[in-house]
């Protein structure tokens, strides 16, 4: 690294840290950001201290002098000057593949439309029972570059990797790999399915047999499209009996492993619905994998309050309880939304449109929605998908959508935000939105009782 | 243990405004911890947590001989050096911490420079009318302290530290020329360090001149007021200002005062003062009718304390002295002021047990000291003819 030229592309949380992790190991970096100065989320200034070159505004053709151009995770590789890198043959590779070059452990890398970062989470808690010093991270929260220069020595690392980051990988080479599901996302960055499935399956790219690949059995896409890969193959399915593996049956978790049976029962957890059951077992398998003991895995997921913006509880009024799925994003996550209650749902939905079939849905919406406000870009597709079958009005805002949905629940009904949309067109990220919501319905709670505790 | 007598007006006193905390202090942090904390009950549940501490505080103050301390107060007097050193210092912070928990060090310090105070001043009575060796190492004592606590910097912990130790010294028989002499050579030095440093002087300027920044430097005081005001007389009901929700900060803490006056109404804040005043009147009493210096001087700066601190925090609420940052006992959110506002609840309840009511009243030092010199013509004690203070 040392003396080599660099230059990153894109100066968010990321592009920073990756910035910063090079330079701290001697190479000479160029950060180079689309935007002007003053849009930056975060301080540049560290990094003009260690010597770091900045440039915004636009990537200037001192972007092509470097030896190596590293790219952001939101960074389309279609943009003219990676177009010109190619062509003037400069590796482009991303913080994810830049990054792990400095981790010395064996890495755990999960992929998967969804369940991802519920999975990461739940698993980061019961290998967390083994290796106090876990590193976690990835797509989750702190990008790993930070990582890497807070905990040089982990004695393993678990990260979550999207589509976007394995685009860019050249050597990356997990120990373990796991590939939750595969269902259509991104299809606004993506030219067609099979580009975005492409994309997710470069996990497999690296892996030897040696190495684990744990993947979702009860997806029949998926288990044909890994066919013939090289590593050690370990199916998880909710729906059975397997050889090998892991398996959900009668509110307990089997496990087969190295020829050993491993039986973990679950009397309550906190997270609900069938796709949760799976993500579940696959961080039980994982957890065996890395000798956790089974007693401590069955409390540990027992105890997992789930993670913010995944079908969080937020408070009920008067009978009625609102929950937060403001990370469901995709047409699936609703779907598995809709899975996860008996009571009738009043559903909030809308945003930014990434080229979903909501039509899909149509027989689940029927049966457990009782009626829908839509928000946002998507609303007139959803509401040709949805017309007819249930009642449907559509708002300007999250806001006016919460006590619109509150009037039309009755008490025991549950008003569910699973926007099926990226958050995009009216918020700056999905957190944002959920974070409003949640602060819509405190205030409903206030106007409702009159209390303002 | 003599027999029982517990004092009932104090023990109500500090169970009303013990429970008054507890309510006000969920009222005003509920929808502030549901937005920065998730959880509602964050602020109550370490209020509580804090507040079962005191109790058992309080229970242990109540019941430790404090009289065996006379003569060895020097010791915790050291500990307090020791931790407002390591504070000011050191850390350069307010905060200390023993593993996990943490607490403010110029409360300790406080508590021991109130019994080392009283029993250095109750043992040198007799000649705390001279300068060299009565009143000036106390005042030592005391800008030491003050010293170390301004370097945190905590200007209005200081400040009240002065205040404390300068009431009990007055009560002391010094010559009031003395005090007053010292006093005003002290006022220069304070307007310089208050014209030096801008922070303060803006909260000066603000209060002064609210108008000028009523966005800025003048909201909290003003949204107070708006608090103050909408309640009325009566009140808008438990658990429904609208103030704490987004316009009043500290609503939980330094402001909680505003938030009883906005839910409870003039009714409230007529109790909470109430509740204060039986703290003194009756803190007084007992003052009055021991016997032993030493047990007087403390409840002194016991009930100097808990008059000092809620009168000024009233006071910010209502605009009346610039903003300070102190809290209101028992009521205001803060760990370590609510345990050591038990542990003095405990001491003077303790006092009170020992000095049941009844006894006959025991003239002020200021008049015995008054009555030696004029019978005697100098500073000898010699037989004591103590003079009944005309009522």
């Amino acid at each position: 690294m040392k003396g080599a030229a660099v230059a990153v592309l894109g100066a968010a949380r990321s592009g920073i840290a990756l910035a910063e992790l090079l330079a701290k190991n001697g190479a000479r970096v160029l950060l180079s950001d689309i935007r002007g100065e003053h849009y930056l989320e975060y301080d540049v200034q560290p990094l003009r201290d260690m010597g770091v070159q900045l440039e915004f505004g636009g990537h200037s053709t001192q972007v092509l002098r470097a030896e190596l151009i590293c790219i952001s995770p939101g960074l389309p590789l279609t943009i003219p000057i990676l177009r010109q890198a190619a062509a003037l043959k400069i590796p482009v590779l991303g913080e994810l593949e830049v990054a792990s070059w400095f981790v010395d452990a064996p890495v755990i890398a999960i992929t998967g439309s969804n369940g991802k970062t519920t999975t990461t989470t739940l698993t980061a808690e019961i290998l967390k029972q083994r290796y106090p010093n876990l590193l976690v991270g990835g797509n989750i929260g702190t990008p790993l570059a930070k990582l890497v220069q807070e905990n040089p020595k982990p004695p393993a690392a678990l990260l979550e990797v999207s589509s976007f980051q394995l685009e860019t990988i050249a050597n990356f080479h997990p120990r373990t790999a796991v590939i939750m599901n595969l269902s259509p996302n991104h299809l606004d960055r993506y030219p067609n399915y099979e580009a975005y499935v492409e994309a997710k399956l470069n996990i497999l790219s690296n892996l030897t047999e040696a190495d684990v690949l744990i993947y979702n059995d009860d997806d029949q896409y998926l288990a044909h499209r890994i066919g013939e890969a090289a590593p050690r193959k370990l199916p998880v399915s909710t729906r059975g009996n397997l050889s090998e593996g892991a398996y959900w049956k009668d509110k307990a978790i089997q496990i087969v492993s190295d020829g050993k049976r491993y039986n973990i029962p679950l009397s309550g957890t906190h997270i609900r619905g069938p796709h949760n059951r799976y993500n579940m077992t696959v961080a039980a398998l994982l957890g065996i994998l890395n000798e956790v003991p089974p007693e401590k895995i069955r409390q540990v997921i027992e105890k997992f309050p789930g993670i913010e913006h995944r079908l969080e509880f937020v408070r009920e009024i008067d009978g009625v309880r609102f929950f937060n799925d403001s990370k469901a994003t995709t047409v699936a996550s609703l779907g598995y939304a809709l899975q996860s209650f008996e009571e009738p749902i009043v559903l909030i939905a809308g945003g930014k449109d990434k080229g979903g079939d909501f039509s899909e849905l149509n027989p689940l919406i029927k049966q457990q929605v009782r009626s829908v406000v839509l928000i946002g870009e998507a609303a007139g597709r959803m509401k040709n998908a949805w017309e007819g079958i249930i009642p449907l009005t559509e708002v300007a805002d999250l806001e006016a959508a919460v006590n619109i949905a509150y009037q039309q629940s009755q008490p025991g009904d549950v008003v569910l935000l699973s926007p099926a949309c990226s958050s995009f067109d009216m918020f700056p990220n999905y957190e944002a939105r959920g974070r409003k919501f949640k602060d819509e319905v405190n205030l409903l709670a206030v106007k409702a009782t009159g209390m303002t505790v | 243990m003599k027999k029982k007598y517990i004092d009932p007006y104090l023990l109500g006193t500090f169970f009303l405004l013990m429970l008054l905390g507890i309510i006000m202090v969920y009222s005003a942090s509920a929808f502030y911890a549901r937005q920065y904390k998730v959880d509602h009950l964050y602020f109550l549940k370490r209020h509580l947590a804090w507040l079962f501490l005191g109790l058992i505080a309080m229970g242990i103050a109540y019941s430790f001989p404090f009289k065996k301390l006379q003569g060895y107060t020097a010791i915790p007097l050291l500990f307090g050096v020791a931790l407002l050193f390591y504070a000011g210092v050191i850390l350069h912070g307010r905060w200390v911490f023993f593993g996990p928990i943490h607490f403010q060090a110029v409360d300790a310090a406080k508590f021991t420079l109130i019994l080392f105070f009283a029993d250095s001043i109750s043992r040198k009575e007799k000649f705390m009318h001279r300068y060299a060796d009565g009143l000036f190492p106390h005042l030592v004592y005391l800008m030491l302290f003050a010293g170390l606590v301004l370097l945190q910097p905590d200007f209005s912990s200081a400040f009240m530290l002065i205040l404390i130790g300068v009431t009990m010294l007055f009560v002391a028989p010094v010559r009031i020329q003395h005090l007053l002499l010292t006093g005003a050579a002290c006022i220069p030095p304070l307007i310089v360090v208050v014209l030096l440093s801008p922070y303060k002087m803006q909260r000066v300027m603000s209060f002064f001149h609210p108008e000028a920044d009523l966005k800025g430097a003048g909201y909290q005081v003003y949204q107070s007021l708006v608090s103050l005001g909408t309640g009325g007389i009566t009140g808008v009901g438990f658990a429904r200002s609208t103030q704490k929700m987004f316009f009043l900060p500290e609503a939980h803490t330094d402001f909680i005062f505003a938030i009883i006056g906005e839910e409870l109404g003039l009714f409230g804040t007529l109790l909470v003062i109430t509740l204060f005043g039986i703290i003194v009147v009756r803190g007084i009493s007992v003052a009055l009718r021991t016997s032993d210096k030493f047990t007087m001087y403390l409840t002194v700066g016991i009930v100097v304390h808990f008059a000092l601190y809620a009168l000024i925090n009233m006071m910010v609420t209502l605009r009346l002295v610039p903003a300070t940052g102190l809290p209101l006992p028992f009521i205001s959110y803060g760990g370590t002021a609510l345990l050591f506002s038990c542990v003095y609840a405990g001491m003077l309840l303790r006092f009170a047990n020992e000095n049941p009511p009844g006894k006959k009243r025991r003239s002020s030092s200021r008049a015995t000291v008054y009555s030696w010199r004029n019978t005697r013509g100098g500073k000898r004690p010699g037989s004591r003819t103590t003079r009944r203070k005309k009522r």
